[in-house]
Order: structure tokens, then C-alpha cells, then sequence
């Protein structure tokens, strides 16, 4: 590799890195992000909570539970352990926000 | 000229996680070095403990932001010997696939890491344009681009998803094209070998005595390559060379480190090549059993070791030594007689992962700050 050829074709190409505030970055289908809870499909089994590595699922009723966002690690288990796939993940990354709002979506 | 005591850390331009060095200098010199650690401490085996053997794996892959996926397979693999589990040809292939895809990412990390350390900005933007390419790999096949959580116990999350070989064959033929020019460049470019060459130097005396592991080792001549030395997963099958270089400085270990991306690339190859076609079954939970075990894989820094005891599957007991661990002890030793601006080459050479190396903490209480073991024991233990 020669870094004077390199910085000349470098003038032609287009950038590699992506105009993130302006242009978003498509995440891959994979990707878990902030998670979405769909209460119609809940059948209230507790899974989610017991499964949970860090404790950031509470159980309230069917149809009802917070999901500590602030402590989530998006593990991806609570999502596996759901009988009716009632926890999906977003493809959302941009997960700074004021504390109030650490709580998953609903669906 | 006078002797004075000069701290390094914990926050330095060229440290990326805390730790502290008080380097006693005789002008340019180093005599002396008193390291301090604990910036960093998490206590993860406490939080294992009462933990169920799936959790504690995904747990234990937050130890490490780099090596994440080789402390999950160290968990797996003591788990599965736990647990009798033997996982399928093809979770095997893809494991394998991933750990590998991680020790490019970090080796490649560190050769920017490096390069930024000497101020050589430019050839560092270009290690880690290529770094992109492997983490949108790993990010189609598991979902994540730094923690994975891709293993379950005898099996994976997921098999590869569609058009993701596809993916793969482009990418790593991109780093294929453009990575050799880069390792060339680094091995003659006169910045490089004017700080690289002969710093740190560790013979293979030292290497043995302090019971060194991973690149550290074996650019002093040490084979060390738990892939070789105790295989798991598809290592077996698989043909590679553990690369072994004489120098034993700084320069030493980072030709190993590049020269190990080509391997790496070789063994992502072949596995991919050894895929069966049927695709990988969902994942099963895993039988209640009560026992202790350990594994051990070569993570990109060198040997890594889990021990667990479980009871019914709950985890009782925890520990974890990281390849920094076990490297660390001889970084007082290079330090001495080594000129002050040398030590950010130093420090760096190690591939040093802090996080991963907190593994105690003594708490200064009155006079007294140390602990012997019977009453470690007795003050934390019983
Ligand atoms: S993704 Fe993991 S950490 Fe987050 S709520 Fe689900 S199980 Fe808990
Ligand atoms: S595991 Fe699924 S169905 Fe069961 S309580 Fe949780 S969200 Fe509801």
C-alpha cells in the first residue's frame, strides 16, 4: 500500500463512515434494540420475568409489565423464552433518553 | 537532574480504561513502578452467584466490551462439561465462525490502538475502516456488534440468516484484498519500527516464569494456543498454524497479533466450506445437574478461564481469570530501565483489557490494606 496513491484515490471515493444525525445507518434485521412489549398477546406466564438475568422485568398482570430499560442489557432472553413472541426488539439504537421514558414500547 | 515520582493514569490520553502507574524516574529512566488497580472492579463472580446456568452466560459475556464472545464460550464450554452436553457439528462450525470473526475485530482493534498510540492517526483510521467489515458480519449473524449472546447451552440462538454467506464472502474478500497491504505497510514503515522495535523486550525465560499467555507469550518464542494445545469446539477439524515469532518486544507481538488475522481468515473459510446443510436445531433447556467444572478457550489475548460450581443449576460459586490477568505481573518488569516515553508502546503492546482484569479489590481500611488468605477467608468468604 502506498499512502500517497491511498490520500489521491481517497479524494474520488465516498466516504466510508455514514452521515449518522442526517443519514441513519440501516441496522441488519438482527439487531435487538429497544425492546416491545405487545400486550394483546401476553398470556401472563411470568417467563420474562423469571428468566430475566438482571431482574429488569416486573411482572404487574397480564398485560402489564414494565421492562427496566435503564438496566436491560438486551440480552435477547426474554424475548426467546416468550410462548407468543409478546416481546419483539426494535430496531431503534438511539436508546439515550430522559429517565422517565425507560420503559419498552408497546405494540 | 533530579529523581522524582511521576503518575501515569488514571486518566491518560493513552489509556483506554483506568488504571495507575507510578513511575519513579531517574531523568529519562524508569527505576521504579508501583502499579495501583480497582478503577474498574464489577464484581461479576458475586453477581453469578444464584444465578441459573443460562443467565450466568449471558452475564458473563458483559465481562469483556472485546473479547465478549470468548468468555461466553469459556462459560459454554464449563457449563456443557457440567451439564454432559455435546453440541452439533454444525452449532460447532458456527461457534467457531464467531469466535473467530471476534479475533479479527480485536486483533484489528488493536492495530489501531497501537498505531494511535505512536500519533500514526491515518494507517489507524485504515485498520479499523476494515474492523467495520467483520462487525457487520457478526452484527447479520448475532444481532449484536459487541455482545453477541449468541451461544445457549448445546446449541446457538440462531443459525446464519439468509444472504448472510453471501455477506461473508464479500466482506472477507474485501479484508483479503485490502488487509495485506495494510500488515506491510506496518512491518517496513520506519515510524513503526523506530518505537516498536526492541521496547518491552521479554525473553523467553520471563515469558515461561511469569506464566504468560496469548500473543504476549508467543512473540517470545512460547507456543501457547489453547486451540492447539486443548481443542474445542471445530478446532479440531480444522487446519491452522499458531503463529510463533522470536523477537519478543513490542514489534514481536504485533506481527503475531497480524499475522493471526490471516489465519483467522483461513479458519472462517474452512468452516464455512465445512457446513453441513442442515441447518442448526432451536435450542432446548438444558438438563438440571449439580457439579463443578471448567473451561478454557484462546480468546484473542490469550487463555481463558472459567470455573463453576453449580448446585441444581444454580451457580454457586464463580471464578474467572482473563488473559490480562495472568500477562500483567511482568508489566512492572519491562517498565523498569525502559525510557518514560516509551511506556504508552509498552502498555499497549500488552493489548490490555482492564475491565476484564479487575478481578479483586482490597479495600483500605485505617492501616491496614492487605489481607492474608485465611482472612480473606474469613472476612469475605464464610
Ligand atoms: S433483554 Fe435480557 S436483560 Fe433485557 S429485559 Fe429481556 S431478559 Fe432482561
Ligand atoms: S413470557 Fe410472554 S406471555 Fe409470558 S408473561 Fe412474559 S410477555 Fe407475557
Amino acid at each position: 500500500m502506498n499512502f500517497g496513491e491511498e490520500a489521491i484515490l481517497n479524494l474520488f471515493r465516498k466516504p466510508f463512515t455514514d452521515k449518522y444525525p442526517f443519514g441513519k445507518k440501516k441496522v441488519l434485521d438482527r439487531f435487538r434494540g429497544w425492546i416491545v412489549y405487545h400486550p394483546k398477546k401476553c398470556i401472563g406466564c411470568k417467563l420474562c420475568e423469571k428468566n430475566c438475568p438482571i431482574g429488569a422485568v416486573k411482572f404487574h398482570k397480564k398485560g402489564k409489565i414494565d421492562f427496566d430499560m435503564g438496566l436491560c442489557m438486551l440480552c435477547g432472553q426474554c424475548g426467546d423464552v416468550c410462548p407468543t413472541q409478546a416481546i419483539t426488539y426494535s430496531t431503534e439504537f438511539e436508546n439515550a433518553k430522559p429517565k422517565k421514558k425507560f420503559t419498552a414500547k408497546t405494540g | 537532574m533530579h529523581d522524582y515520582t511521576m503518575p501515569f493514569g488514571p486518566q491518560h490520553p493513552s489509556l483506554k480504561e483506568p488504571i495507575n502507574l507510578a513511575l519513579e524516574l531517574d531523568g529519562n529512566y524508569i527505576t521504579g513502578v508501583k502499579m495501583r488497580f480497582g478503577y474498574v472492579h464489577r464484581g461479576v463472580e458475586k453477581i453469578f452467584e444464584g444465578k441459573d446456568v443460562q443467565k450466568v452466560l449471558y452475564v458473563a459475556e458483559r465481562v469483556c466490551g472485546i473479547c465478549s464472545y470468548a468468555h461466553s464460550s469459556a462459560c459454554t464450554r464449563a457449563m456443557e462439561g457440567i451439564l454432559g452436553l455435546e453440541a452439533p457439528t454444525r452449532v460447532k462450525l458456527l461457534r467457531t465462525i464467531v469466535a473467530e470473526l471476534e479475533r479479527l475485530h480485536s486483533h484489528i482493534l488493536w492495530a489501531g490502538f497501537g498505531l494511535h498510540e505512536i500519533g500514526f492517526q491515518s494507517m489507524f483510521m485504515l485498520f479499523w475502516r476494515e474492523r467495520e467489515r467483520v462487525l457487520d458480519i457478526l452484527e447479520a449473524i448475532t444481532g449484536g456488534r459487541v455482545h453477541h449472546n449468541y451461544n445457549k447451552l448445546g446449541s446457538v440462538r440462531y443459525d446464519l440468516p439468509k444472504g448472510c454467506e453471501e455477506l461473508m464472502r464479500k466482506n472477507i474478500a474485501e479484508l483479503e484484498e485490502n488487509l495485506p497491504g495494510l500488515i506491510k505497510e506496518f512491518e517496513k514503515n520506519s515510524v513503526v519500527l523506530a518505537r516498536f522495535k526492541k521496547v518491552g523486550k521479554i525473553s523467553r525465560k520471563d515469558a515461561i516464569t511469569y506464566g504468560l499467555v496469548g500473543p504476549m507469550a508467543r512473540g517470545s518464542g512460547v507456543k501457547s494456543d489453547i486451540r492447539k494445545i486443548d481443542p474445542y469446539e471445530a478446532y479440531d477439524d480444522i487446519r491452522f498454524n499458531e503463529i510463533l515469532e522470536e523477537g519478543g518486544d513490542a514489534y514481536a507481538r504485533a506481527k503475531v497479533r497480524l499475522t493471526e488475522l490471516g489465519e483467522s481468515i483461513s479458519i472462517i473459510k474452512q468452516c464455512m466450506s465445512l457446513l453441513p446443510p442442515k441447518p442448526a436445531e432451536k435450542w432446548k433447556w438444558p438438563p438440571i445437574k449439580t457439579g463443578e467444572g471448567f473451561g478454557r478457550v484462546e480468546a484473542p489475548r490469550g487463555e481463558d478461564f472459567h470455573y463453576y460450581e453449580i448446585e441444581d443449576n444454580i451457580v454457586t460459586r464463580g471464578k474467572i481469570r482473563t488473559p490480562t490477568l495472568a500477562n500483567i505481573m511482568i508489566l512492572e518488569k519491562m517498565l523498569i530501565g525502559a525510557e518514560i516515553g516509551d511506556t504508552p508502546v509498552i502498555v499497549a503492546s500488552f493489548d490490555p483489557c482492564i475491565g476484564c482484569m479487575e478481578r479483586t479489590m482490597v479495600i483500605d481500611k485505617g492501616k491496614k490494606n492487605w489481607f492474608t488468605e485465611s482472612e480473606f477467608r474469613r472476612k469475605f468468604c464464610d
